[in-house]
């Protein structure tokens, strides 16, 4: 399984340059956004080296090749899974370069700070993408995907923030309303370990489905 | 002893083409050719043998055991050969090689270097900048690489040029002269086997016409030409297929000596190619 995720990484090396530019060019047009900043560079990091890995399986047809080895399926699976965990370790890494960079030689590029709740929020955000995205994937492989793919990248930002405006201003409906006053009793530390409990179970479905339709698709 | 690749009745359902009960046998130390014309079969047979498409019907051991149900274990001693190029084209041929080498319980790093050098294969070098028959010889040395006890070939050869798929074939003659290993090579170069090949199983619209010991196919089987005003009702009978035009007739019989014994003298037999059998088992119903 740790060669997969190698193999993820060695076959975009090049591509891994121009990743790291959108998050560059993430930080430019996002000036101003908040702690926002981070889930969207280093979501958009994440999102385009996730989308070329699956795109080079298509390319190569290696699927072929994949399951011609001595590899379980699930392994396949799970590979793509942890690699999205790799990619935003990187992204990370690279956004807290950006920020200590620009603290030091104080170019005009305000970059928001790192903090627990901004890596957990970039974190969840990334899950949920590809916990909807790579059942898809596994099903139908990559080509056939690519429309409902853009729809997810576009369709979880703009639903995010309306979700988020709709809590902001409707807290009297009841359910948001609960959920407000939910939220609001829970420590910190609780509520992070509720969100990522709740990710956590998102991905094991999400990656419990992908198995099973990976392991039905014919190649 | 035990087949080391036994199939029974393997059925596989597809809108428009069937695979019609496959019935096969291939023992350790032999080397089968799998003819057919192209859309036959053979790729399909192939892909639900490594369990790339899902058999609707029959059964399939290797190494006597059930394909699926050990599937790593079986995958782990066979080596494979595709007809293109599925390895990722962006990476060189050592990274390639990393990555497969780890997932193979048995790889031979000293027999992969002695493949790389004995093809000429530069390591450094992209996948994608490798030509076809490159491409086919790195394939080729992941195959020889981790001790695989059966070798599996779809169409290695296609799209090879005639040197390099002659080079192809001497390396493969050579390397496979292990008692213990077998090869399932399937081919619609049928000259392909002339050099290799133990036995010969025809497959054509989904059905095994035969299966049997190259040398046996070629003593027996004989190509008939003759005078077309002296083919009776009776000799055409004896033809599993048979070609005629303006100047006379050419056939495929099955028993050349009783051919001899029963046709009229000036009718000339003689030992008939691969591609003879071949074409004449698929074409059958259109000439007798």
């Amino acid at each position: 399984m740790y060669s997969l995720i190698v193999k993820d990484i060695l076959i975009q090396k090049q591509r891994m340059l121009i990743s790291f530019l959108i998050i560059i060019l993430m930080l430019v047009s996002f000036q101003g956004i908040g702690e926002i900043m981070f889930t969207v560079s280093v979501g958009a990091f994440t999102y385009s080296l996730a989308m070329t890995a699956c795109a080079y399986e298509d390319i190569n047809k290696s699927n072929i090749m994949l399951n011609s080895l001595p590899l379980k399926k699930a392994k396949t699976v799970a590979a793509k899974y942890l690699s999205i965990l790799v990619y935003y370790i990187i992204g990370t890494i690279i956004y807290f370069v950006c920020y200590i960079i620009s603290g030091i030689t104080k170019i005009p590029l305000n970059v928001h700070p790192l903090s627990p709740e901004v890596l957990i929020g970039g974190f969840v955000s990334v899950c949920l993408m590809q916990g909807i995205y790579l059942p898809i994937f596994f099903k139908v492989g990559y080509v056939k995907s690519k429309i409902l793919n853009f729809a997810i990248f576009f369709g979880f930002f703009y639903g995010v923030s309306y979700l988020i405006t709709i809590i902001k201003r409707d807290t009297n409906i009841l359910w948001v309303k609960k959920l407000v006053e939910f939220i609001q009793a829970q420590s910190q530390v609780s509520l992070a370990m509720i969100i990522l409990g709740v990710v956590a179970v998102f991905l094991l479905v999400s990656y419990l489905l992908s198995v099973k339709f990976y392991k039905q698709r014919e190649f | 002893m035990e087949p080391i690749l036994e199939i029974r009745g393997l059925y596989k359902k597809f809108n428009g083409f069937t695979l019609k009960n496959i019935d096969l046998a291939l023992n350790r130390g032999y080397i089968m050719g799998f003819i057919g014309p192209n859309g036959a079969g053979k790729s399909t047979t192939i892909k639900l043998i490594m369990n790339l498409l899902k058999k609707d019907g029959g059964q399939i051991k290797i190494f006597g055991k059930d394909h699926i149900l050990n599937e790593q274990e079986i995958k782990n001693r066979i080596g494979f050969v595709f007809d293109e190029n599925y390895y990722y084209e962006e990476l060189t041929v050592s990274e390639m090689k990393w990555v497969v080498a780890r997932l193979y319980q048995k790889w031979d790093e000293k027999a992969y270097k002695y493949y790389l050098e004995k093809f000429e294969l530069p390591p450094d070098k992209k996948i994608k900048e490798l030509s076809k028959g490159m491409k086919m010889k790195f394939s080729l040395a992941i195959a020889l690489s981790h001790n695989a006890e059966l070798l599996i070939m779809d169409e290695p050869t296609s799209g090879l040029d005639p040197l390099i798929r002659s080079e192809f074939l001497d390396i493969l003659s050579e390397e496979i002269q292990d008692e213990n290993k077998a090869v399932l090579f399937s081919t619609h170069i049928t000259s392909d086997l002339d050099k290799i090949a133990d036995f010969i199983t025809l497959i054509d619209d989904g059905e095994i016409l035969f299966s049997t010991m190259k040398d046996e196919l070629l003593n027996n089987y004989g190509l008939v030409k003759g005078d077309k005003k002296v083919l009776s009702p009776d000799f055409k009978k004896m033809f599993i297929g048979l070609k005629e035009n303006a100047f006379g007739f050419e056939g495929l019989v099955r028993d050349r000596k009783k051919a001899k014994r029963l046709f009229p003298d000036n009718f000339i037999i003689e030992k008939p190619t691969l591609e003879d059998i071949m074409l004449y088992h698929i074409r059958r119903e259109k000439n007798v």
